[in-house]
């Protein structure tokens, strides 16, 4: 390589064609397929022990992980997530762009696109959508889900009812492990709240039987994650310092707790919340009737049916929401996903529990097979309802 | 149009249902022994008539108590008794099928006098003779160490006991079941979960055995002052006579338990009355086993047991005014058993009442055509076809000449995925739901997608490759879906779960992932061929014969692939549809995966030029294996929402699969290193990719 061609650029021109080359080959595709087969098949092995939300977040949410092999050998992966945007600049380059033009490979072309378009769904998705779930008694009404599994911590003056509420996101606290705090002020607050010693599932305990950071005679003692994700109970040191004054008080906040953390600071009440992050609806939904219907003779469920009304700008509509038969609403989907208390005798008072999700590419996947959609009745890839979404509700506040 | 004359069980004509329900009871003429419903057909209700009264004048229980030798009629008219249980109603004969086959590993049972009965004849001797029934040898206990466990010796291995060879050992088995079913499923051992599974089935036999108990006594009445009124002169009765007059015997009870200052005489009375009133509980405790009468509302769903009809006529309530009557004709039955004429009459009569009661609610139309499904047995037909046809085309093989014995094999196998085919459509029409809705179903519908691609592709192909794996996977399926039925004991055509109760879903995703787990295995088995004729030197010369095989494996594959791609998809969009999101790393949605990457991986590495011949074959081989893997591997894991997929039945078949694969796939490495250098490139001119000019450049850059 001389320096001429450098400057003329046939080095880069080369190097850029190789690169192109490689990201384009078949090669590359085949060492990604098998890679993602074999995540595939260690993460799906892996739920057994550690349930799905801990082998999503370790095999297929990731950018590169350590397979233990016989718990002795470290093998370093790429992760799921880093090998779908390969794949997907593969099969762009490979599988769309080089591939000659023609009725000939017209089938190519639209599969690969298919392809790209599902991955390209999965991305927005993953990145954009929105999942919870909302739990009503019957005659019961709310307009807030909260997600399963993703915390924050809600900062408001304790008034008894509706009051603005700072909100601090998981990604500010969760990183919070041993020592290692963080402090938050809160530009309306007379005080600051600094967080430290976050676990993901943790306990109060006598501070006699755990040792570490003891507040009021209790420490926040870690826990092994639970097999599923829902039944961890993450814990937090929190300390508050008043603006005026310096006065420092401390606690453990808990998600376990049954009430949020009081505390008096600048002559007001104020409470402090560790619990599962929330969203609001833009409709108020309220749960009529819970129906479960069982087959004759046995306790195997037939048919969930939750009868709710919808009230949207003081405007009521009823609707039914049943499996496979969800409710959507202004770019919300609700779906029947569960029901309790699960020891009611007849008579008792139900709840139903739904699935809320927003997600912009719902119908992405329908778009990229192309099939009639039983609901819509035609292929319609635009159909994704995104309009009229509101924003929100997350105050992020400035991290000192 | 076929109507149903409804008779009472005194014989005396009645108003028939109407016309909309009767109309609603097909007529299965070519039944073996169909039922008398029909006006039309009413010469021929006076012949079979005749012939049954012939037939039952004949067949009387064995003097010595050893065989009960049921009529064929009175056993065809038990048989289309309907049943609900498992939430749905079925013919009483497919229930006793089930019940055996779990108790007994096979739906047959010898009686005292050695005759083989069918299981209906089992459930009736167990119903009305269950002293006889106890000292059938119905209970097979495979494993040693469980009639070790409870104190029993051991005959042999795959031995039957009888009831009453076991009964002395009940006590300590019910202890042990008891302590065992306090775990978790995981952690119990296969030893525990035999000794559970014993003593459920011990369990239900006796359910059956003293379901007519309440038919077999009579209550105390004349003794007990209060119901001298109710029942004057008689010193006892039978329950129906006191059910005829429950809301009476409430109120009197009732009276005599508020009455303020009792006399001693009344409070006699009101102990005798609730001695009754417990001693009727009890025996209808035992009458629960089966809920054989329609509900006497439309709006009910649960059909009744006589322990219903029980509680509900001494209650006094409303809606159960058919309680006494019904109750009544199985009195009857019970104490007619040994006179087969008069049972057969009283028998026939409720019958013809219960399938009147049914049809009008619109349940007793299929009953006929299930029993027929079960009576033909059209797989067990198929599976022997199969053989037959493999044995034909092995015979070719060693008489080349003979065309007609390829014939014979084409005309065996065609028949036989005919009548597998015939079976699935039955059960679709049974159950009305498309072909595939339980891992059971995913058997039969594999084997016959892989049964009818084979013989397409032997049309194609004519070499007698494609023709011999029809008549294997044929085989192989149908042996694989009898075992997996014997071992699960259960219905298979289960109500659905709620998330599956949708025909849209079910015939789309289901059925179309299946197609694909069918063309996957079936490349499979194909490339065995292939391998195994290279490595045994099977017509080592004839090179089209592999060129033809690794086409067609190619073929299947990319066919695979497109249904195993379609399906997953259309699995997403159900997924988004029931639970809110596309992909949720579930097993069995990973398993669906795993498929199609390791297709998409065969398939490009041969468009590359990666893989010749061999690696296309290994790859399909190898595609076998993650097929059953995502087919049956993943429902044994135990986690995940595909819930209602999970079976512990086929560990042991699975392992054994992955054991021979691993076994087949190390052969062929070993060949294909032996052959490297001389590999066909069979695919090369049809298959290798073009690409467009900019392309070209760099391949040649690349080469």
């Amino acid at each position: 390589m001389t320096t001429r061609s450098l400057v003329n650029g046939d080095f880069v021109r080369q190097a850029l064609k190789k690169a192109f080359d490689w990201l384009a080959s078949y090669e590359l595709s085949c060492v990604l397929f098998l890679l993602l087969l074999l995540l595939t098949y260690l993460g799906t092995l892996y739920q057994v022990e550690h349930g799905l939300y801990q082998a999503q977040h370790v095999y297929f949410e990731s950018l590169v992980l350590v397979q233990w092999v016989f718990g002795a050998i470290p093998i370093p992966l790429p992760g799921t997530y880093l090998l779908l945007i390969v794949l997907a600049v593969n099969l762009t380059l490979g599988g769309i762009i080089r591939v000659r033009m023609g009725w000939s490979k017209f089938g190519t072309l639209v599969t690969h696109a298919g392809i790209l378009v599902l991955l390209v769904g999965a991305f927005v998705s993953y990145r954009y959508a929105v999942a919870g779930h909302l739990t009503l008694y019957e005659h019961e009404s709310s307009n807030e889900f909260q997600s399963s599994n993703e915390w924050e911590i809600a900062v408001g003056e304790a008034t008894g009812g509706p009051a603005r509420e700072y909100l601090i996101p998981a990604r500010a606290f969760t990183n919070l492990r041993g020592a290692l705090s963080r402090s938050f002020r809160f530009p309306d607050l007379p005080f600051d709240v600094t967080l430290h010693g976050f676990s993901p599932n943790a306990r109060p305990m006598p501070a006699t039987a755990a040792g570490g950071d003891a507040v009021d005679g209790f420490v926040l003692a870690p826990r092994e994650a639970e097999r599923e994700q829902e039944a961890n109970q993450a814990g937090v040191l929190a300390t508050i310092r008043e603006t005026q004054g310096g006065a420092e008080k401390k606690a453990i906040l808990w998600a376990g707790a049954y009430e949020p953390w009081v505390v008096q600071a600048g002559g007001k009440t104020w409470s402090v919340d560790l619990r599962l992050r929330r969203w609001t609806l833009p409709f108020t939904v309220t749960l009529d009737k819970f129906t479960r219907e069982l087959h004759p003779q046995t306790n195997m469920a037939r048919k969930f049916t939750s009868d709710v009304t919808k009230t949207e700008e003081g405007v009521a509509q009823k609707a039914r929401i049943t499996m496979n038969e969800p409710l959507r609403n202004l770019g919300y989907t609700l779906y029947q996903s569960s029901w309790g208390p699960s020891n009611a005798r007849p008579g008792d008072r139900l709840y139903s529990v739904f699935a809320v999700v927003r997600n912009p590419t719902e119908r992405f996947a329908i778009s990229a097979l192309c099939v009639p959609h039983h609901h819509t009745g035609a292929c319609n890839p635009f159909h994704a309802e995104v309009g009229g979404v509101p924003s929100i509700r997350e105050q992020e506040i400035a991290v000192k | 149009m076929t109507r149903i004359v409804a008779a009472s069980p005194t014989r005396k004509p009645c108003a028939r249902p109407s016309a909309t329900a009767a109309d609603q009871i097909p007529a299965w003429r070519w039944l073996p022994a169909p039922r008398n419903h029909s006006l039309t057909t009413i010469s021929w209700i006076g012949v079979l008539l005749l012939c049954s009264v012939a037939t039952a004048a004949e067949q009387t229980p064995a003097a010595d108590g050893s065989s009960a030798d049921w009529s064929p009629q009175t056993v065809h008219m038990f048989a289309m008794l309907a049943v609900q249980e498992g939430g749905r109603v079925k013919p009483l004969d497919t229930y006793a099928g089930f019940t055996l086959l779990k108790l007994n590993g096979r739906r047959s049972c010898t009686n005292l006098a050695g005759k083989r009965l069918t299981p209906i004849q089992w459930l009736m001797d167990s119903l009305f003779y269950p002293e006889m029934a106890r000292q059938y040898k119905t209970f097979l206990v495979d494993n040693a160490d469980v009639l070790a466990a409870i104190g029993v010796s051991f005959e042999e291995r795959r031995a039957r006991y009888s009831y009453d060879g076991l009964a002395p050992a009940r006590d300590r088995l019910m202890d042990l079941a008891h302590s065992y079913m306090g775990k978790e499923g995981k952690e119990r051992t296969l030893l525990e979960n035999q000794i559970a599974n014993l003593a459920q089935n011990m369990l239900e036999f006796e359910r059956l055995t003293h379901f007519l108990d309440f038919a077999r006594r009579t209550y105390p009445v004349g003794e007990n002052a209060a119901l001298a009124d109710l029942f004057p002169g008689q010193p006892e009765c039978r329950l129906s006579a006191l059910l005829a007059k429950g809301p009476d015997l409430s109120k009197k009870l009732a009276a005599l338990h508020n009455q303020e200052n009792a006399t001693p005489e009344q409070k006699t009375s009101a102990q005798a009355l609730s001695k009754l009133f417990r001693e009727i509980d009890k025996t209808s405790d035992d009458a629960s086993a089966l809920a054989v009468f329609p509900p006497a509302t439309k709006d009910e769903i649960e059909w009744r047991t006589p322990a219903d009809l029980i509680s509900c006529a001494l209650q006094g309530g409303p809606s159960c005014p058919d309680a006494a009557p019904l109750i009544a004709g199985l009195e009857d039955l019970v104490q007619a058993r040994d006179d087969r004429m008069h049972f057969a009459t009283l028998a026939e009569a409720l019958s013809e009442k219960l399938a009147g009661l049914a049809a009008a609610r619109g349940e007793y139309g299929k009953i006929g055509l299930e029993v027929a499904y079960y009576r033909l047995d059209l797989f067990y037909y198929s599976l022997t076809l199969s053989v037959l046809s493999f044995i034909l085309i092995a015979v070719s093989w060693m008489a080349p000449g003979r065309r007609i014995v390829s014939f014979a094999a084409i005309g065996s196998i065609s028949l036989a995925a005919a009548l597998l085919s015939a079976g699935i459509a039955m059960r679709c029409v049974i159950r009305g739901r498309p072909p595939v809705t339980t891992l059971y179903e995913t058997i039969l519908f594999v084997t016959a997608v892989a049964v009818v691609v084979s013989l397409f592709m032997e049309w194609v192909n004519r070499q007698r490759v494609a023709l011999a794996l029809a008549s294997v996977l044929g085989m192989a399926g149908l042996f694989l879906a009898n075992k997996y039925e014997a071992v699960e004991g259960l219905d298979t055509m289960p109500s659905m779960v709620a998330v599956l109760d949708t025909n849209f879903w079910l015939a789309t995703h289901v059925t179309t992932i299946t197609i694909g787990y069918a063309a996957g295995l079936l490349a499979g088995a194909l490339s065995h061929v292939y391998v195994f004729g290279q490595l045994l030197g099977w017509r080592r010369g004839d090179a089209a014969l592999y060129r033809g095989l690794t086409r067609m494996v190619y073929g299947v594959f990319c066919f695979a692939l497109f249904f195993s791609v379609v399906g997953t998809v259309l699995g997403g969009i159900w997924a988004n549809e029931s639970w809110g999101r596309f992909w949720g790393w579930d097993p069995k949605e990973n398993g669906a995966l795993m498929i199609v990457l390791w297709q998409l991986t065969v398939l490009h590495a041969r468009t590359g030029g990666l893989i010749r011949d061999y690696g296309v074959h290994l790859g399909a081989i190898f595609g076998g294996v993650v097929v059953a893997f995502s087919w049956f591997g993943v429902n044994l894991l135990g986690v995940g929402l595909h819930s209602y997929g999970f079976t512990s039945g086929v560990h042991a078949t699975l392992t054994a699969f992955y054991l021979v694969e691993a076994v087949v796939l190390f052969a062929g490495c070993a060949a294909w290193w032996r052959a490297r250098g001389n590999e066909p490139g069979t695919l090369e001119p049809a298959a290798a990719p073009k690409v467009n000019r900019r392309a070209k450049s760099s391949q040649r850059s690349r080469s």
